[in-house]
């Protein structure tokens, strides 16, 4: 999901990006070909702070060679008219690294609220280009980017719906890649909730065999989608009893120690490398602390996609139906009311409320179940080529949810003893095995 | 002349001003949800809103500004980078 991105983002923005004075550490060349598993010593073993603080820079691998990602833009509804203050996110977004050489060619299927210029897919774009890989970035059927342009009818959060919507851009953009570059096959990967998008996306190529998938990686996604949801909204609440009417407080806080930690270091030393890493040797914060960080960035991630997809579909459900949204609309009050509605309230008040318009017969646990990674355990045993990597301690599953995820998987299934949620994925041990499945 | 371009920038600043006075349609369906109470409102005042009696007009030049650069500032920087030695 992407609030370790906008985390960092938030810490960077703060801490200034300015060129490093500091020496440089010796970084690990990326991994090309497969030799010996590099020893797994992923140094933090409080998973809420390996899910904010990510690798500690002495351990990131060097992918300075690889180059930048090429955006692209394309249009997937002709006749789709957009709301004048979305004028910034005209067309369909997405990135693509190819190689010049013809390649096998991966899809990577953003988290939550995330799109290709988020942390994540940047570190899994650079494992996969370096190991001889073509790789092409979607955002998540969450950020509003995509709900504007490439989603039918604007209520995200069905994966079963969002892997059609995905299913058919993917259609789009291999014709213009295929304009590019020489594809070999085609894989999918998914992290966080775009690991849940992957497995139902991969089913409906069993069906209709335009990519005929060759293998399938899920990275620490969620077993079901509600119950992390669930997971993520309580954290917000841990060291905010009063949710968000305490955060401006909480975040002023935050801000002012994060600036003190570059403060007191050597005048000339601009590095923010270190910046998270040195801020929670500073401070200790609580568990509670950590997890409301993390509730607060998942809150902000979701009052994105709930405004987008209120607005879109003219639900009015937080923006009056009737009332245009112009760039002058005024949207403090809206983002105010956003930032109180939990994934927990869209669910029951809207997504609820569209479902059984189309589906009457369709109960509350049959959509939660319907979206659940169970849902797709016959599925999964009966395809060998579908692959897991998660962590012991993933925030984002709840007791017990990390083995029952590792039984639909069974020896395809790779489980590390720390790293939170994605806060290992820079690691050459995680690295190694995602190529080594890809490759297998 | 000098007269001559404060009369310039005057006009188009009313004309940005003019874009902004175009009533955006108000809506009379209240939406489902809303401030539960009147502190919460008033908390959402103080703490997250950000005094900006212009915001209207800051949020269109903002755009014209993005849009400038996009079509053409950006392109016109390309084309120098791409033909230059």
């Amino acid at each position: 999901m992407s609030f370790k991105s906008r985390l960092c983002a938030i810490a960077f923005l703060i801490a200034g990006l300015t060129a490093s004075c500091a020496p440089q550490p010796k970084l690990t060349q990326p991994i090309r070909v497969l030799g010996d598993p590099p020893v797994y010593d992923y140094p933090i073993n409080n998973p809420y702070a390996a899910t904010i603080i990510g690798v500690p820079p002495e351990m990131k691998v060097d992918y300075s060679s690889v180059p930048a990602l090429q955006d692209r833009t394309i249009t997937l509804f002709k006749d789709r008219v957009v709301p004048e203050g979305f004028w910034y996110q005209r067309g369909f977004k997405y990135s693509e690294l190819l190689q010049t050489t013809p390649a096998p060619l991966v899809y990577v299927i953003a988290g939550t609220g995330a799109d290709s210029h988020s942390e994540s897919p940047h570190t899994i774009a650079d494992i996969l280009y370096s190991a001889g890989f073509s790789v092409v970035i979607l955002p998540s059927p969450t950020h509003p980017n995509f709900i504007i342009n490439a989603s039918r009818n604007f209520i995200t959060g069905n994966p079963v719906q969002d892997s059609e919507d995905l299913y058919r851009i993917m259609k789009v953009v291999d014709t213009q890649v295929a304009l590019e570059a020489k594809v070999t096959q085609r894989m999918l990967v998914g992290y966080s909730l775009g690991g849940l998008d992957v497995v139902f996306t991969a089913r409906l190529d069993d069906e209709q065999k335009a990519f005929n998938f060759s293998r399938v990686l899920l990275i620490n996604p969620p077993l079901s989608l509600y119950s992390s949801m669930q997971v993520l909204d309580t954290m917000l609440y841990q060291a905010l009893p009063d949710g968000i009417n305490d955060a401006a407080r909480f975040v002023k806080t935050a801000v002012r120690r994060l600036s003190r930690i570059n403060q007191s270091s050597d005048a000339l030393n601009f590095s923010n490398e270190r910046l998270l890493i040195d801020a929670y040797n500073k401070y200790q914060p609580s568990d509670a602390r950590l997890a409301t960080v993390i509730g607060l960035s998942f809150r902000l991630a979701a009052a994105d996609m709930i405004f987008t997809a209120d607005v879109m579909s003219r639900s009015g459900y937080i923006y009056p139906k009737d009332r245009d949204f112009t760039t002058s609309t005024s949207l403090n009050d809206y983002f105010a009311v956003a930032l109180r509605t939990s994934f927990k309230n869209y669910f029951d008040e809207l997504y609820m409320q569209k479902y059984q318009a189309q589906n009457p017969r369709m109960t509350k646990q049959d959509v939660i179940a319907e979206s659940s990674m169970e849902s797709m355990a016959g599925y999964i045993a009966s395809h060998p080529n579908i692959g897991l990597i998660t962590n012991r301690d993933d925030i984002i599953l709840a007791p017990g949810e990390e083995a029952k995820l590792v039984a639909l998987f069974g020896k395809n299934a790779t489980v590390f003893p720390s790293g939170g949620h994605l806060g290992n994925l820079g690691t050459p041990s995680v690295a190694y095995r995602i190529i080594l499945f890809l490759e297998r | 002349m000098q007269k001559r371009h404060s009369i310039l920038f005057a006009c188009l600043f009313l004309g940005l001003a003019g874009c902004d006075a175009a009533p955006a349609q108000q809506g009379g369906i209240p939406p489902t949800r809303h401030f539960t109470s009147a502190a919460e409102k008033d908390y959402a005042d103080k703490e997250f809103a950000v005094y900006d009696p212009a915001e209207a007009v800051n949020k269109q030049v903002y755009k014209f500004n993005a849009e400038l650069d996009e079509y053409v500032l950006l392109p016109v920087v390309n084309a120098y980078i791409f033909v230059t030695p």
